[in-house]
C-alpha cells in the first residue's frame, strides 16, 4: 500500500514518456521526412540539365543579360541559400514565381488543386466503395470467391490510359451520358464532369485493393481464433464482424491508403486524357518549360499529401492492433 | 466398472475422411468411445493416430469437404444432424474447448474481456453486467485474481499460463458438462504446466464436468481421468481403467507405449517400439498395428480386429486372451 503513490507517479511518468513517443512517431517523424524530400527536390532542380533563363530570354542574349536574369532570378546563389529562401518562403505560404505563367505559383495551384482533389478523392470513394466492398464479399461468400477473382484480375490489366479511352468512347461518345473532356463548374457539374476520370483512375487501383482484401479475409477466416470463435456457438455474421473483418481490416487499410496515395501519382495521365487542367498536367508542362518553382512546390505538395496519408495509415494500425501501442504494459 | 446407463457422450463407429488436394484421405478408421457424465476419459496416442481430428469431429469442426461415417451422440442426441441453431447452442452451452496454443485461440486485437464475455453475451444472450460478474467470480477461482484489470488486457500483455486460465475460465463459463481438452499444458512453460493442469482438473471435479483429455503423455493422462482411450492409427487399439492400465494392458500397442516411457528413477536407453509410427491412410486391411507389432501372425494382417471387451477393458486385437501376461509390461517386470 505505501508504494502506491509511487507507483502512481511512476505510471504517470511512464504515461507522458509514451505520448512524447507517439508525438515523435506522428508529428516530427513526417515533419523531417518533407524537409529532406524538399531539399533533396530543390537540389535535384539546381542540378538539373538546361537553363530556365534560355527559355525566358529566347535567342542569342548577351552574357550580360543572362547575368542580370540569373541574379533577378537568384540563380547565382548556392543550393542551400536557394532552398533556404524557398522554405522561408513556403512556410508563409509563398512559393515563389513562375517564370513561364508570370504569375505567383500559389495563384496556379489553386484553382488547378481544387480539380485534382476532387478526382483523387472520387476516385479514392470508388476505391473504398468498389474495391473494398468487392473484396469483402469475394472473401466472405465462397461462391462469390471465383467471379470477384476473374473480375478483379481482368481489372489489374487495364492501365488509366486504356480504361479512359475505353469509358470516353463508350459513356460520352456513343451512350453521351457524360463529357469527354473539361472540369466542369459548380460541385455538381464538376462531379458529373469527374465522373468518368475518377472511374478511369479507380479501376486498377480498385481491383488491386478487392484482391487484397479477398486474401486477407480468407486467411483471417482460417485462423486458430476464429475457429474457436466458431467453437463457442457465435452465428457467423458475429463470426466475421468481431473476428474475421476486424482483422483482416489491419491490411486493408494499409492496401487502401497506399492505393490512395498512388492515386495522386497516376492523376497526371488520367487529368491529360481528359483535358482537365489540373497539377497533373500542370507539372507536365512546367516540367518541360523548366519552370522550377511550380516543379518544386508541386512535387513537395505530392510528398506532403504521401507523408500525411503514411501517417494516417500508421496512426489507424496503431487504432486496429493493440501490439504496436507502446507503453503497454506487460504482465 | 459399468458404463453409465446413458452415456452423456458416445462416438459410435466413428470413420472420418479428410479432403486433401481434392481426394479423400482417411484419419479415423473406426472409433468408438462412450464417456459418462462428469466421467473423464483420456484419449493417449502419437500425433497422427487420429486425437485431434476425434475432439474437431465432436465439435464438428472439421474442415471443409470432410466426409464423416458413423454418429456422434450427446445425451442420446445425434450431433452429425444437429440443424445451425441447434449446433450452435451445443457449441455455446453443452461442449467446450481448450487448445493447446492459446495465444493462437485468442484473437490477438480483442481484450480478454471481450473472449471471455462474447461467449455468454453473443451466443448465449447473457446481459453483459451479469457475464462479467461471472467472469471475474471465474478468474478468481482459476488463480487470477486481479480479474478486472485482465479483462481490459490484450493477450499479448498476458503469459501463456495465464492466458490458459483464461481459455480454462472461458471453458467454465458455458457451463458446459462435457470439455474436450486437446493438449492443453502441451504448449507452456514445464513450470506452469503442472499449476494450469492441476486447475483445469480440481475445477472440472467441483463442477462435475465430463472431460476428453487428449495428450500423448500416459503418466499425465492416467493421473486425471477415469479411464484411458489408447489410439493408433485412426483406431481405438484399447480402452481400461487409468488407474491401472500400466499392470493390466492388453494389447500390444499399449504395452510397448508404456514401456517407452522415460523412467524417472533409472538412467538407461529408452525402450522403443520398432518401426516408424503409421498414417491412417497407409494401413492395409488387417489390424492397424500389424507392420509393427512383435506379435503378429497372418490373421492379423487379413483381418482388423473388432473393438470388443475383456475383462474391463476394450481391446482390439485378435491374440488378446493369448498375450495375456505375455506382453512383458515394466511395470509387472520392475515388480
Amino acid at each position: 500500500m505505501a508504494s502506491a503513490p509511487s507507483h502512481g507517479s511512476r505510471a504517470s511518468h511512464r504515461g507522458a514518456l509514451a505520448a512524447g513517443r507517439t508525438l515523435a512517431r506522428w508529428l516530427v517523424g513526417p515533419l523531417v521526412t518533407v524537409l529532406v524530400a524538399s531539399f533533396v527536390i530543390s537540389a535535384a532542380l539546381a542540378l538539373a540539365p538546361g537553363d530556365p533563363v534560355a527559355q525566358l530570354l529566347g535567342p542569342r542574349p548577351t552574357a550580360a543579360q543572362i547575368a542580370v536574369t540569373r541574379h533577378e532570378l537568384g540563380l547565382d546563389r548556392s543550393v542551400p541559400v536557394r532552398y533556404w529562401d524557398w522554405l522561408s518562403g513556403a512556410v508563409h505560404g509563398d512559393l515563389g514565381f513562375s517564370i513561364v505563367h508570370r504569375d505567383s505559383v500559389a495563384t496556379l495551384i489553386g484553382p488547378r488543386l481544387g480539380t485534382t482533389a476532387l478526382l483523387v478523392a472520387y476516385a479514392g470513394v470508388l476505391i473504398l466503395v468498389g474495391g473494398v466492398g468487392l473484396g469483402i464479399l469475394g472473401g466472405a461468400l465462397r461462391r462469390m470467391s471465383p467471379l470477384v477473382a476473374a473480375i478483379t484480375g481482368l481489372g489489374i490489366a487495364i492501365p488509366a490510359f486504356v480504361a479512359a479511352q475505353l469509358l470516353v468512347s463508350v459513356f460520352s461518345l456513343r451512350l453521351g451520358w457524360f463529357p469527354a473532356t473539361g472540369a466542369g463548374s459548380g460541385l455538381a457539374d464538376r462531379l458529373w464532369h469527374l465522373t468518368l476520370p475518377a472511374i478511369a483512375l479507380a479501376v486498377a487501383w480498385a481491383a488491386y485493393v478487392a484482391q487484397i482484401t479477398r486474401t486477407a479475409i480468407r486467411d483471417e477466416d482460417e485462423r486458430e481464433h476464429v475457429e474457436t470463435a466458431r467453437a463457442r456457438g457465435l452465428t457467423a455474421p458475429v463470426v466475421f464482424r468481431r473476428h474475421v473483418l476486424r482483422n483482416a481490416a489491419i491490411p486493408i487499410v494499409t492496401i487502401s491508403g497506399l492505393s490512395i496515395a498512388g492515386l495522386i501519382a497516376s492523376s497526371v495521365v488520367v487529368e491529360s486524357a481528359f483535358g482537365l487542367g489540373g497539377l497533373g498536367t500542370l507539372l507536365v508542362d512546367s516540367v518541360t518549360a523548366r519552370d522550377y518553382n511550380v516543379v518544386q512546390a508541386i512535387t513537395v505538395a505530392l510528398v506532403l499529401v504521401f507523408v500525411v496519408v503514411t501517417t494516417l495509415i500508421d496512426v489507424l494500425h496503431t487504432m486496429l492492433d493493440p501490439r504496436l501501442r507502446r507503453g503497454a504494459e506487460r504482465a | 466398472m459399468t458404463p453409465a446407463p446413458t452415456p452423456l457422450l458416445e462416438l459410435d463407429g466413428l470413420r472420418v475422411d479428410l479432403r486433401v488436394d481434392g481426394a479423400l484421405r482417411r484419419v479415423i478408421h473406426d472409433v468408438s468411445l462412450r464417456l459418462g457424465v462428469g466421467e473423464a476419459v483420456g484419449l493417449v496416442g502419437e500425433s497422427g493416430s487420429g486425437k485431434s481430428i476425434t475432439a474437431r469431429t465432436i465439435m464438428r469442426l472439421l474442415p471443409r469437404g470432410a466426409e464423416v461415417a458413423g454418429d456422434v451422440r450427446f445425451g442420446g442426441r445425434s450431433v452429425l444432424e444437429l440443424g445451425a441453431r441447434d449446433l450452435r447452442r451445443y457449441r455455446a452451452t453443452d461442449v467446450a474447448m481448450i487448445y493447446q496454443d492459446p495465444r493462437a485461440h485468442l484473437n490477438p486485437v480483442r481484450t480478454i474481456g471481450d473472449f471471455l464475455l462474447e461467449g455468454p453475451v453473443h451466443a448465449v444472450g447473457a446481459s453483459r453486467a451479469d457475464a462479467t460478474e461471472a467472469a471475474v467470480a471465474l478468474l478468481r477461482s482459476v488463480g487470477i485474481p486481479d480479474a478486472p484489470r485482465r479483462l481490459r488486457q490484450y493477450p499479448h500483455q498476458l503469459s501463456g499460463g495465464l492466458l490458459q486460465r483464461v481459455v480454462i475460465a472461458a471453458a467454465l463459463l458455458a457451463e458446459p458438462q462435457l470439455i474436450l481438452a486437446d493438449e492443453p499444458t502441451t504448449a507452456l512453460d514445464v513450470t506452469t504446466q503442472e499449476e494450469v493442469m492441476a486447475i483445469l482438473d480440481d475445477q472440472r471435479r467441483k463442477r462435475g464436468v465430463a472431460m476428453l483429455f487428449i495428450t500423448h503423455d500416459l503418466d499425465l493422462a492416467a493421473a486425471v481421468t477415469d479411464r484411458l482411450a489408447v489410439m493408433y492409427a485412426g483406431t481405438v487399439a484399447e480402452v481400461g481403467p487409468a488407474a491401472d492400465l500400466h499392470r493390466t494392458a492388453l494389447h500390444p500397442y499399449t504395452a510397448g507405449l508404456l514401456a517407452a516411457r522415460p523412467s524417472t528413477t533409472r538412467v538407461e536407453r529408452l525402450t522403443t517400439i520398432p518401426g516408424r509410427p503409421v498414417s491412417a491412410f497407409e494401413v492395409g486391411p488387417g489390424c492397424v498395428f500389424a507392420s509393427r507389432c512383435a506379435h503378429v501372425e497372418d490373421r492379423c494382417r487379413a483381418e482388423r480386429p473388432a473393438l470388443r471387451a475383456l475383462e474391463d477393458h476394450m481391446v482390439a486385437c485378435h491374440r488378446a486372451e493369448e498375450l495375456r501376461g505375455a506382453l512383458g509390461l515394466p511395470a509387472a517386470a520392475a515388480r
